[in-house]
């Protein structure tokens, strides 16, 4: 019985209570919170398309975000800009080789045959007026007339 | 008529009265609700006949007084915009206290979500909110009673709250939580076991 009497003892009173006025006031508040709920309503439609978009475009900003900072750093350092570098490299034996031509590969050289260009005498003529002097050319007259 | 045969077979002549009063004033709001010239006036109406009632559903479940108030707002907004839909299988009262009930619960269960990470405890929130409520005007047994009522888990403490202080029928429950009268008369029962012990170790 003692059990029972605790919750009769509490009675059936309500008892929390609301600020004063407030059912009063409830259904103008709620109205009002409608009304600004619908009014963006107009704009629904282009909202609707930027939030789609809105994921799209950042996930394309981030990507190309990605695809510069791999990119520039590639084309400066990458392949290209090495083989740029490798001809310097490659250009540099050649020059170094220069100095390594012994005295054999000289007489060699003279003593092969260039196969591939043939000159004609007007050809070697025309040479020898545009790079010798009329010193020159008076001297290599004089002295195939005396052989 | 026919429509009304199962539900009114245990009605006396008067109450059969109120019930046929009650859907033909309830039928004639809904079809005022559903029309766009009409819909603003009746929606005040509605909300000035039941706004108390479901204010108090919602109030026992979240005692916060703010909380309440956004809820109840909730609720008249989903009704707002879902009166189209409403399909008038059930009364709008059932159909109200269907809303009321269900965004209570998604309420109290977003808070427990936010307290546990907190390190609050189940209902221990809610029995905070009663002691700091400034809206809350009971004596010390009321107040004790509360706590205790708090401890129940939610389903139970629905039931208990809807039988125990706002005196609905068994069926009426039954039709608003969508369960069994022989499931929500054990429910009170054990509710009322749990309220009385845990009364009971206060005392001691």
């Amino acid at each position: 019985m003692a059990k029972k009497n605790n919750i009769k003892q509490a009675s059936k009173h309500n008892p929390f209570i609301v600020p004063e006025g407030y059912f009063d006031t409830f259904s103008e508040r709620l109205m009002e919170r409608i009304d600004q709920s619908e009014k963006p309503a107009v704009s629904t439609s282009q909202s609707a398309v930027l939030r789609y978009l809105k994921p799209v475009l950042a996930m394309v900003a981030s990507f190309t975000i990605i695809f510069m900072l791999i990119y520039f750093p590639v084309q400066l350092l990458g392949p290209k800009s090495l083989s740029q570098n490798n001809e310097t490299i490659s250009v540099l034996p050649e020059f170094m080789n220069f100095y390594q031509v012994n005295d054999h590969a000289i007489i060699q050289a003279f003593e092969q045959t260039d196969t591939e260009h043939e000159y004609d005498n007007q050809f070697i003529e025309n040479m020898l007026i545009a790079s010798l002097s009329e010193y020159d050319l008076l001297q290599l007259n004089n002295n195939y007339y005396e052989n | 008529m026919l429509i009304f045969t199962p539900k009114i077979k245990h009605f006396n002549k008067v109450s059969f009265c109120k019930y046929f009063d009650k859907t033909m004033s309830d039928k004639h709001l809904i079809d005022r609700l559903k029309n766009t010239a009409t819909k603003r006036e009746a929606f005040h109406e509605l909300v000035k006949t039941y706004q108390e009632k479901l204010y108090w559903h919602i109030r026992r479940m979240v005692i916060d007084h703010d909380d309440t108030d956004d809820v109840l707002q909730n609720v008249f907004i989903k009704v707002w915009n879902g009166i189209d839909t409403f399909r008038e299988e059930s009364m709008l009262y059932t159909w109200l206290f269907r809303i009321a009930t269900n965004e209570s619960l998604t309420h109290l269960a977003q808070q427990k979500r936010r307290k546990i990470f907190s390190g609050t405890i189940e209902n221990d929130f809610l029995i905070n909110n009663l002691q700091s409520d400034n809206y809350f005007d009971g004596s010390e047994i009321e107040r004790k009673l509360q706590a205790a009522i708090q401890k129940l888990p939610d389903k139970q403490r629905l039931v208990f709250n809807m039988k125990y202080f706002q005196e609905m029928k068994y069926t009426d429950m039954a039709e608003i939580l969508e369960t069994s009268v022989g499931a929500l008369k054990a429910s009170f029962h054990h509710a009322v076991k749990k309220i009385e012990e845990d009364l009971k170790d206060e005392d001691n």
